[in-house]
């Protein structure tokens, strides 16, 4: 079955199983920022913002987000640089796998909350999950990212 | 997996059409895990083109469409403000909000998820299902119904009493199920308990809350008294997270916090 996404802003048509999730629809179409970490809903690397809600697209049927807006961290990637800074600076970085879905994600919170409270911004990002770094260093990175848009 | 087809249905009719039609069509609510259940199916029937994503305060009741989102759900300004906020806090705990913009509160009903921190506290309200074609039940008399209903879950009312909540989950992670999960509410009139995750699904304590209900003040005694009938008379067990001996510390802890939160002004 073919589907029509609008990917980073350019309207796309894929052509699809039933039973294709997007995850690898867009990996499968070298969005390969995209990161396959769990394949099962829990680990949140394969973030991506459909029509601008951060969801996890291992979960998302290709089929159900046609004609859907589909943004990776391409689409948006000044902000993703801007977001990465912060990250740089505080040391939350290492080995870089589950950052593009982190980034999406914390991009879709500076959109969604104004002025989180700490719990808030936590129970955003919790299913963001990151083996190497800790959290306590991405957490400040988050901070002086969301201070910094004020 | 195997899905042979995909059908975005138009209507309401049409989708119950395809779902009695065929044993191997069905319909798909947040589809989080569709994945896990490995179902073969012949046609996943989708609603989201419904109209059924959207929370509506009717003033007596709060109308919750089947297709409503988790995270929706727990940011809708009539979700937060009931009961002190406590259907909304049970659900920021699920997961990241990546996972809560997927799975549907429809999914979740329908499912009758025995972990689930979404029904627990629903079940402690006045909350009733609607289906299609015409049917109405209380959740508790779908969440006691062990036959397969090819009605389709359209809405979840919840009927607006003014009151107290409080709901705990028992768990190391977000990322988790529940080792138990508990809610309590107080309409000021009498209080509701349940206790889900036993580690099978949430049940009211109807003898410990008809005992709870009728006493004059809650003392210690009173407390002691309303677990040991839950104790008596719901069904704990074992599984890989939890002993039945520890979730029955647990639900006798957490419930008495329970009771002693809601009757806090």
């Amino acid at each position: 079955m073919k589907i029509t996404l609008k990917l980073n802003g350019h309207p796309r048509l894929f052509e699809i199983t039933p039973n294709e999730y997007l995850l690898d629809t867009l990996r499968k179409n070298n969005m390969t920022s995209v990161k396959n970490g769990c394949d099962a809903s829990s680990c949140g690397a394969c973030s991506v913002l459909i029509d601008g809600k951060p969801m996890l697209s291992c979960s998302v049927l290709s089929a159900r987000a046609d004609g859907c807006e589909v943004t990776t961290v391409e689409g948006i990637q000044k902000e993703v640089d801007h977001i990465s800074d912060f990250f740089g600076d505080e040391g939350a970085d290492q080995c870089g796998f589950c950052n593009s879905g982190l980034a999406l994600t914390i991009y879709a919170l500076q959109k969604d909350l104004k002025n989180p409270t700490d719990e808030e911004i936590k129970n955003y990002v919790v299913g963001n999950l990151c083996r190497c770094s800790g959290y306590q260093a991405q957490f400040i990175a988050i901070k002086r990212y969301l201070e910094d848009q004020k | 997996m195997d899905i042979k087809h995909f059908h975005r249905a138009e209507s309401l009719e049409e989708a119950y059409q395809l779902l009695t039609e065929n044993p191997k069509n069905i319909i798909i609510g947040g589809g989080i895990w569709l994945k896990m259940s490995k179902p073969s199916v012949d046609t996943l029937i989708d609603l989201s083109e419904l109209n059924l994503d959207q929370v509506i305060d009717r003033g007596d009741f709060i109308e919750i469409g089947a297709m409503v989102t988790l995270r929706d759900y727990e940011i809708h300004e009539s979700i937060r403000a009931f009961g002190d906020g406590f259907l909304s806090q049970g659900i920021s705990k699920i997961y990241g909000v990546g996972f809560r913009n997927v799975a549907t509160v429809g999914g979740t009903v329908a499912g009758r998820y025995p972990f689930s921190d979404l029904i627990t506290p629903l079940l402690s309200l006045k909350a009733k299902l609607i289906f299609y074609p015409k049917l109405e039940m209380t959740l508790e008399e779908y969440l006691n119904t062990k036959t397969k209903m090819n009605h389709i879950l359209t809405h979840i009312i919840i009927e607006k009493e003014k009151g107290k909540g409080y709901f705990y989950k028992v768990a190391r992670t977000s990322t988790e199920f529940a080792t138990l999960n508990v809610a309590v509410f107080n309409n000021f009139n009498e209080i509701r308990i349940v206790v889900g995750s036993r580690p099978a699904g949430p049940v009211l304590l109807h003898e410990a809350m008809e005992y709870l209900n009728k006493q004059k003040e809650v003392t210690d005694e009173v407390l002691d008294k309303t677990v040991q009938l839950m104790l008596d008379n719901t069904k704990f067990g074992s599984n890989y997270q939890a002993s039945i001996q520890y979730r029955q510390q647990l639900a006798q802890t957490y419930v008495k916090r329970g009771i002693k939160e809601v009757l806090t002004k």
